[in-house]
């Protein structure tokens, strides 16, 4: 299921609510907390099943699996041995599992082009969110082999962490330290509640009258013929991905964090406006922040981070960034764009940092942003050829104008200012009113003006892509 | 610091903050809609289609393990709840609204031209596709030298009206196209539909508003110029048109989700009763008097009027008085255009190559034609696949 | 050994047996192709419809009957009767994702082409359901997909 359906809101969200709050055992808090987190791991298990009717099997037994290896590494503590080895069978069976739905197909294809075999390739289809919710697992599983949190013994709070369905199948990506406490108490009061649903709005707008309308012009300029592109076209249609592809995920995000506001849970932050970022370093703190957290944290770190030389560091940073770009996608692409983003990190720390940072905010916004634009052609296209077909066309290979240059600008022109400016953070400190209470007030008819506009968009269009569903 | 005065705003008591009372407002209203919709959504009936979308809208899936098991109730379940949202069709027409209060101009490939009128976008040339139909009805016309062969290509309405399309929006000027066309088909009598469109008055009458199709003035206008080159005999005179009704929504108005413009569509028939025919749809194994269809007047597509849609082989027995029989090759352009020969040939055969899976000898065979004629519009002759084939299968 | 690892060891086997069962739903089947036929068309309604000869099948889809291992195709004589069904068996060196991609694209076209003139013609186009599986390709329009389905990989 996705957030932005009408069967998600109209079908399934009110009765989880209404069951949810359903004050059956107000006098017990230890029950109701059970209850709470029963009805929403069961409702969440329903909302994968939706999208995973035969995939759900599998998520239940990697929970059922992970939970009890936990707990037997716990239980082994005595034994630092035992527990280690348990620790790495857990950590492994995670690895292989996402290996094989995800890329053994890559894997395959990989080997066989290499060494001009035919080995047989298993087409499976790819779990959703398999992913997010194997990140997930692992986060908890080294969380507490290395002490940082205590082992759940109750196997519904430790499923409802992983299956939670506001960030379930496109996060924000929870650490299990960050939701250890709120699993067994969160607060729950209307403040909270409002702040949910006003995020909530946000970002079911952000998706559905913002991503959806911009990407359809970049789905059409990129239908294009390359060959008959013109530069200013092909530019334009970049800019809408771009765009797109940062309205669709963190609009994602702003609702996965408003729904888990209204069931009581904090997430933390996954944008920050990372278009207004002025170095790769800045972007990568600002973009699918809970991503490149979890690598620091799990990776990164434990491989040593830099503190074991510079030749270590550029290691470490060469493989975080290239299992970034490969956990984006099962495709050469993929880990190119991932590597991309690496060397320029690398490029950042040691050879022309110092010089960046002597030039002005808005210059090094300006050539932040085209590098990541750069970045994003060979993210959103189908291969390596089509990628540099389109840079092709981009950089005057057919032409500056087209015959559709004037149209494709001048009626988008709206909407992609618009977008722009939000997307740059402009209208953040916007001077509505010193009084808190207008101002609360005033966002909410805002945001019911957005939630309404939504939902008609919802109903009339048949257009509804998103982008990060492939993982 | 000495002791001094808190300034006097600290000293009154501050206001109450309003905020906890306005957050219950905020959460009763958004559970509210919720449920209301979720409310209206179950109370309203299901619709079985949609009168404006012209299509059928899909009805509540049934609770199965196999239609769990591969995801298709779910899919149909989603489907299920946008097709029969209530309200639907009032917030789809807000929707197009919007969007064009934003700025946007084209929907599908639907374009509103500055006039207001909608118009179909080009569809684009299949090169392959074109060379090997010009290449069948050259061989076509070889192999039947006997015959009076006439080609009739329409252009459609964003040929005409490629001034009033939308600030920086450019098609191709088809002319060139059109001139290679006949240039390929050089055996053929070529009736230029554009010139004879030229012609006209009032250019705004040649094509509806709302559909993709040429008005019957336009056909008119192409009858008159087929008429010139082959002699028929017809005067401008001997024809009247009447309006059969006003309110036609066509299908551009479906795509682009806007019926506010309606198109009047008028029939056209010779004056004096010269025009008895009997008209025999082949696969429909039916005899109907009138190639009008009063019937389709009450559904949506009123286009239908004529003919009553698409038909494999459509066979029309006159009491012209002539030996002049004709084969017609055509689009739904052709419609509109079949009542206007009725006078000048005993007997009509008409094929629409989309729908006909019969073998072309075998009406060559029964029939014994003097004159063949090819209609079509530019946008479906352009890429049309189905011509080849069957003109091939006349051996 | 104690409880944990029990489960831990019957978790692994669990999904080992999930993923050999899933694997195993893309193995070659043995069926003989006028067996699936005959049972998907037991399935459906198929008032109207003839079975078709090699000639037809040729013309509507591009394929020589020959390049498969065994081809059966049914249709209606009248084009304004969409309903059609496919089963055909592919060999080693057919050109089964060819096929499939023709049939999809001509669908798709047939769709298109009946969209705008006949709403339940095209609701009917709406949900085919076209699909390559153990070695088969299997095409269908009907009023009764589900069950065309069904029975084509009971069959299998």
């Amino acid at each position: 299921m996705i957030f932005s359906s009408a069967a998600f809101l109209f079908a399934f969200l009110p009765p989880v609510l209404a069951l949810y709050y359903l004050p059956l055992f107000r006098n017990r808090p230890q029950t109701e907390i059970f209850k709470k987190n029963l009805v929403l791991c069961i409702a969440s298990l329903i909302f994968y099943a939706w999208g995973e009717p035969i995939y759900v099997i599998l998520m239940l037994l990697s929970i059922y699996f992970n939970f009890t290896i936990v707990r037997d590494m716990e239980h082994e503590r005595r034994s630092p041995r035992r527990r280690k080895r348990l620790f790495i069978a857990a950590i492994l069976f995670n690895i292989l599992v996402l290996g094989f739905f995800k890329y053994f197909g890559f894997l395959v294809g990989t080997v066989n082009s290499v060494f001009s075999l035919h080995l047989p390739v298993v087409k499976l289809a790819l779990p959703i969110g398999i992913s997010f919710y194997t990140f997930q697992i692992l986060s908890y599983v080294i969380d507490v082999y290395s002490g940082k949190c205590h082992v759940q013994k109750s196997l519904l709070n430790f499923a409802t962490y992983v299956t939670m369905f506001p960030q379930l199948i496109a996060g924000p990506i929870v650490q299990y330290g960050d939701i250890e406490m709120q699993l067994r108490a969160r607060r729950m009061n209307r403040r909270k509640f409002t702040a949910g649903i006003l995020f909530f709005a946000r970002g079911l707008g952000k998706k559905v009258i913002f991503a959806n309308t911009i990407g359809a012009v970049y789905t059409e300029i990129a239908a294009l013929d390359p060959d008959n592109l013109g530069a200013v076209t092909a530019w334009f249609g970049i800019l809408c991905y771009t765009l797109q592809i940062y309205f669709d995920f963190s609009g994602y995000s702003d609702m996965a964090i408003g729904l888990g506001k209204m069931f009581g849970f904090d997430f933390v932050q996954n944008f920050n406006f990372p278009y207004a970022a002025t170095s790769i370093k800045d972007f990568w703190k600002r973009w699918h922040i809970s991503l490149s957290t979890w690598f620091r944290d799990y990776v990164y770190i434990p491989l040593g981070g830099n503190r074991k030389g510079t030749p270590r560091t550029i290691l470490n940073i060469l493989i975080v960034w290239t299992l970034t770009g490969l956990w984006h996608g099962a495709a050469w692409n993929f880990v190119a764009w991932g590597a991309y983003y690496g060397l320029l990190l690398l490029g950042e720390k040691y050879i022309y940092g110092k010089a960046l940072e002597k030039l002005p905010v808005i210059v090094r916004r300006i050539i932040t942003l085209f590098i990541v634009v750069i970045g994003w052609v060979f993210f959103s296209a189908e291969s390596f050829p089509a990628a540099a077909q389109y840079l092709g066309a981009m950089f005057g290979g057919a032409g500056i104008f087209d015959g559709m240059t004037r149209y494709y600008l001048t009626a988008n022109l709206l909407p992609f200012t618009l977008m722009s400016c939000s997307a740059l953070g402009m209208f953040r400190s916007f001077p509505i009113s010193k009084n808190k209470d207008l101002r609360l007030v005033l966002q909410a008819l805002g945001y019911a003006v957005v939630f309404a506009i939504s939902v008609v968009c919802l109903v009339s269009d048949s257009f509804n892509p998103f982008l990060y569903f492939r993982f | 610091m000495e002791n001094r005065r808190p300034p006097a705003a600290a000293r009154r008591p501050a206001a109450p903050s309003k905020i906890p009372a306005i957050c219950i407002w905020i959460t009763a209203g958004f559970c509210g809609v919720l449920l209301l919709i979720m409310a209206l959504f179950w109370i309203t009936p299901d619709r079985a289609s949609s009168e404006s979308e012209n299509r059928v809208l899909q009805q509540r899936p049934k609770f199965t393990l196999s239609a769990v098991a591969d995801g298709s109730f779910m899919k149909d379940f989603e489907t299920y709840m946008t097709d029969q949202f209530p309200l639907r069709d009032g917030l789809i027409g807000f929707h197009s609204f919007l969007s064009e209060f934003t700025g946007a101009r084209k929907q599908q490939n639907v374009i509103r031209a500055k006039t207001g009128r909608l118009i179909e976008a080009q569809t684009p040339v299949n090169e392959d596709v074109l060379n090997e139909t010009l290449g069948a009805i050259n061989a076509f016309k070889k192999k039947n030298a006997d015959l009076q062969q006439a080609f009739l290509l329409a252009p459609n309405a964003s040929d005409l009206f490629a001034g009033d399309l939308p600030y920086g929006m450019r098609m191709d000027d088809r002319q060139e196209t059109l001139t290679a066309v006949k240039d390929t088909l050089k055996g053929l009598t070529w009736i230029s539909a554009s010139n004879a469109l030229k012609t006209v008055a009032e250019p705004e009458t040649l094509y509806y508003r709302t559909d993709h199709h040429w008005t019957t003035r336009a056909a008119f206008a192409c009858f008159l110029a087929l008429n010139q080159k082959w002699k028929l005999g017809a005067k401008e005179s001997t024809f009247a048109f009447y309006p059969v009704t006003d309110s036609f929504s066509g299908t551009l108005a479906s795509s682009y989700g806007d019926h506010k413009l309606k198109d009047t569509i008028e029939i056209c028939v010779p004056k004096k009763s010269k025009s008895t025919y009997i008209a025999e749809y082949a696969s429909q194994q039916r005899k109907t008097a009138s190639l009008f269809e009063k019937d389709k007047l009450a559904q949506k597509n009123q286009y239908e009027v004529f003919l009553g849609g698409n038909y494999d082989k459509v066979v029309i027995s006159t009491v012209a008085d002539t030996t002049n029989t004709l084969l017609l090759f055509k689009d739904s352009y052709a419609n509109c255009f079949l009542p206007m020969l009725t006078p000048y040939f005993s007997k009509i055969v008409v094929i629409d190559p989309r729908y006909f899976s019969d073998s072309l000898s075998h009406v060559m065979e029964e029939n014994d034609f003097t004159h063949v004629l090819f209609l079509y519009n530019l946008n479906t002759f352009l890429a049309d696949k189905s011509l080849a084939p069957v003109l091939q299968s006349a051996g | 050994m104690n409880s944990y690892r029990i489960k831990e060891i019957i978790c692994v086997v669990v999904l080992l047996v999930f993923i050999i069962v899933l694997v195993g739903q893309n193995r070659q089947s043995n069926a003989d192709a006028k067996d699936v036929f005959k049972s998907v068309v037991a399935a459906v309604d198929t008032d109207g419809l003839k079975v078709c000869k090699a000639e037809k099948f040729k013309e509507q889809f591009g394929f020589e009957k020959s390049d498969f291992e065994g081809v059966y195709y049914m249709a209606s004589d009248s084009i304004m009767d969409v309903r059609e069904i496919l089963v055909v068996r592919c060999g080693d060196n057919a050109p089964a994702d060819a096929l499939l991609d023709k049939v999809q694209s001509r669908a798709d076209d047939k769709y298109g082409l009946f969209k705008q003139y006949d709403p339940t013609a095209s609701a009917l186009l709406k949900k085919y359901v076209a699909e390559k599986k153990g070695g088969f390709v299997f095409f269908a329009v009907c009023d009764d997909v589900a069950a065309a389905k069904r029975a084509f990989h009971k069959a299998l």
